[in-house]
C-alpha cells in the first residue's frame, strides 16, 4: 500500500506540471460528462412531459354502436405502453370545444342551430414512462391497428408534429451519445498520456526491475493505481464542481424560465449516476495506464533502448 | 549450464559483436573471460541474462533456452541468475538496502529474511554502514560491491559479473574474488569478464578470450 502511495508522490515530484494539466483537463473533461448527465435527465424530464401531451384520438361515426364502442375499448385495453382510454362523448366534445373557444369565439355558444357537428371519440396517451424516441412508432402501430375496426371514422394524433418531435428526440439521443463516447476517449488519452510520461521518466527503473526478474504485473501495477486514483480524484472533484455549476444554474433558471417547463423539477444526479461518473473515471484511468505501460514494459525495455525502437 | 552455438549478434546493421561463438560452461564451474575494449564481452553477458537476444544461433542457460524463451518465462530465468553489470544499473532513488533487496523482493520474500540476508551479504561486501544511502553518495568502487550484493543476494545458480573489480583496489580486488570463488564453491557456476590479467594470472582457473567478437579457448 504505502508502496503505491510512495509511487504516486515521485511521479508528482518528478513531473508536477504534467500531473497538474493532466488533473486540470481530466477534471474538465469529467465535468463536461456530468453536466452531459444532469442536462439529458433533465431535458428528458421535459421531453416525456410533452409526452404525455401526445394523444391518440380515435374518432367515432355517429353510427358506432355500444358493441363497437365496446370491441375497439377492448383492443386499447391490450395496448401495454398507452394509458386506459377515455370515452368523449359527442356532447362532451361540444362542451369541450365551447369551452375553448369562448374567449376567441363568444358568439358560437349561442348558436344552436349550428347542432354538434362534433363526434364522439375516444381518447388515450401513452405512458410517460416510454422514451420519447419510441413515441413515433407506438402511435403509428396503434393507429393501423385501430382503424380498420367498425365504428372508427379516423385516427388522429397529429402526425406532422409527432414525427418532428420523435426526431428530434432520437437526433438529440444519437448526436449526444457519440459526444459522450468522444468526452469518454479522450480522457482516457489524457490517463494515458500522463502514465506514458511517468512510465518514461522511470525507464531505467523499469528496466532494472525487469532485469531483476519482476514480472510484467508487478511493474505495471503501480501504474495502473497511479491511473485509476487519477481517475478517482479528477471525477470526484468534477461531480463537486459539477455540483457547483448546477446550483449556479439553477437559480437562474429559475428566475428566467417558467419552471413549469422542466416538468416542475429540475435534478441533480442521483446517487447511481454519481458512482457511475466516478466508477467511469477509475476505469478510464486503468485502462489508459494500462495500454501506456503495456507497451513499454514488454520483458525487453533494456533490450529496446540498447537497440533502437525498431528492434524485435 | 550456459551453452553457445553458432551465436551471432549485429548491432544497428554494422557492428558485428559477437561472431560464431561456441562455449560451454558446466554447472559449477569458474571462467574468467578475457578481452580488449570492445571485443565482445558485454554483449555476450547480455545473451545469457537475456538482456538481449542473438541475432542467429543458440543459448541455453540451465533448461531455458533463450531463443524460444516466452515473456513469461523471462523472470523466472532472471531470478535463477545474478548479474553484476558493468553500467552498475542502481537505482539512483532507492537507498542501498532497497537496491540489494530487489531480488527478494521480486521473489516475494518476507520482509524478515529480506532484512537478513541483505544485511548478510552487506556484511560480506563490507557496506553494512552504507545501507541507508543512496548509490550517487558512494564511490565507484563502493557501488561496485553494491551491485555485486545485488547479484549475490538471491543464492543464483549463475553469476555473471561483468568487471566486477574495475573500480576497486587490487586488495578490494582480492577479497572480491576470494568472495565470488567461495560462492563457487558452495555451487554456484561462475563467469567473469575482466581486464585485469595479473587477477587471472593468481587464480588457476578455466580462461577463455574473446578478440573482434571471435572467442577462443585459453590466453590469447
Ligand atoms: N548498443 C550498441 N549499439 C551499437 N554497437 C554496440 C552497442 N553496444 C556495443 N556495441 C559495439 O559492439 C562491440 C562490442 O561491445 P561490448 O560492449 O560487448 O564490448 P566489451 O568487450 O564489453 O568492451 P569493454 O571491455 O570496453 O566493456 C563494440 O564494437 C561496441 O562498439
Ligand atoms: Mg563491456
Amino acid at each position: 500500500m504505502s508502496k503505491y502511495i510512495n509511487h504516486i508522490l515521485s511521479s508528482f515530484k518528478t513531473h508536477p506540471t504534467i500531473q497538474l494539466t493532466t488533473i486540470i483537463v481530466l477534471t474538465g473533461t469529467y465535468v463536461l460528462i456530468s453536466t452531459f448527465f444532469v442536462a439529458k435527465s433533465n431535458i428528458d424530464g421535459v421531453l416525456s412531459s410533452w409526452g404525455e401531451k401526445v394523444r391518440l384520438n380515435i374518432y367515432l361515426t355517429d353510427s358506432a354502436t355500444d358493441d363497437d364502442i365496446n370491441k375497439i375499448k377492448s383492443k386499447l385495453s391490450k395496448l401495454k405502453k398507452f394509458s386506459p382510454a377515455e370515452y368523449v362523448s359527442k356532447e362532451q366534445a361540444a362542451k369541450n370545444f365551447m369551452a375553448s373557444m369562448a374567449q376567441s369565439a363568444p358568439d358560437l355558444l349561442n348558436n344552436s342551430e349550428l347542432g354538434n357537428p362534433l363526434p364522439a371519440s375516444l381518447e388515450l396517451s401513452i405512458k410517460s414512462s416510454t422514451s420519447g424516441a419510441e413515441h413515433l412508432k407506438l402511435l403509428k402501430i396503434a393507429a393501423e391497428s385501430i382503424r380498420a375496426f367498425s365504428g372508427v371514422e379516423e385516427v388522429s394524433y397529429g402526425q406532422g408534429w409527432v414525427k418532428n418531435y420523435s426526431d428530434l428526440v432520437s437526433g438529440f439521443k444519437n448526436s449526444s451519445y457519440a459526444f459522450l463516447l468522444l468526452l469518454i476517449l479522450g480522457s482516457m488519452l489524457v490517463v494515458s498520456n500522463s502514465i506514458r510520461s511517468s512510465v518514461s521518466q522511470r525507464l531505467e527503473e523499469v528496466e532494472v526491475l525487469e532485469l531483476v526478474g519482476a514480472t510484467q504485473s508487478m511493474i505495471r501495477t503501480p501504474y495502473i493505481i497511479e491511473g485509476m486514483v487519477l481517475g478517482l480524484i479528477t471525477s470526484i472533484l468534477a461531480i463537486m464542481g459539477t455540483y457547483l455549476l448546477f446550483l449556479w444554474q439553477q437559480s437562474i433558471i429559475i428566475k428566467e424560465f417558467d419552471l413549469i417547463t422542466f416538468g416542475g423539477q429540475f435534478h441533480f444526479l442521483n446517487l447511481m449516476q454519481i458512482l457511475g461518473v466516478i466508477s467511469l473515471g477509475v476505469s478510464m484511468g486503468a485502462a489508459g495506464s494500462y495500454f501506456s505501460v503495456s507497451k513499454i514494459n514488454t520483458g525487453w525495455a533494456a533490450a529496446k533502448r540498447t537497440n533502437g525502437a525498431n528492434w524485435q | 549450464m550456459i551453452e553457445f552455438s553458432h551465436v551471432y549478434k549485429t548491432y544497428s546493421g554494422t557492428v558485428h559483436a559477437l561472431k560464431n561463438i561456441n562455449l560451454n560452461i558446466k554447472k559449477g564451474e569458474f571462467v574468467f573471460l578475457t578481452g580488449p575494449s570492445g571485443a565482445g564481452k558485454t554483449t555476450l553477458f547480455r545473451m545469457i541474462s537475456a538482456y538481449d537476444r542473438p541475432c542467429s544461433g543458440h543459448v541455453q542457460v540451465g533448461n531455458y533456452k533463450l531463443n524460444e524463451i516466452s515473456a513469461k518465462e523471462i523472470p523466472t530465468l532472471r531470478r535463477s541468475i545474478g548479474v553484476v553489470y558493468q553500467d552498475f544499473k542502481l537505482l539512483k532513488a532507492k537507498t542501498i538496502f532497497e537496491n540489494v533487496a530487489l531480488p527478494l523482493e521480486v521473489r516475494g520474500e518476507g520482509e524478515t529474511v529480506i532484512r537478513k540476508k541483505v544485511n548478510e551479504i552487506l556484511d560480506r561486501v563490507g557496506l553494512v554502514y552504507k545501507k541507508g544511502k543512496c548509490p550517487d553518495f558512494l564511490s565507484g568502487g563502493e557501488q561496485q560491491r553494491v551491485v555485486i550484493a545485488r547479484a549475490l543476494v538471491h543464492q543464483p545458480g549463475v553469476l555473471i559479473a561483468d568487471e566486477p573489480t574495475g573500480n576497486l583496489d587490487p586488495h578490494l580486488s582480492e577479497e572480491i574474488m576470494d568472495l565470488l570463488e567461495n560462492i563457487n564453491a558452495q555451487g554456484t557456476t561462475v563467469l567473469i569478464a575482466t581486464h585485469d590479467h595479473n587477477l587471472v594470472k593468481r587464480r588457476n582457473k578455466r580462461l577463455v578470450t574473446i578478440k573482434d567478437g571471435e572467442l577462443s579457448e585459453g590466453a590469447a
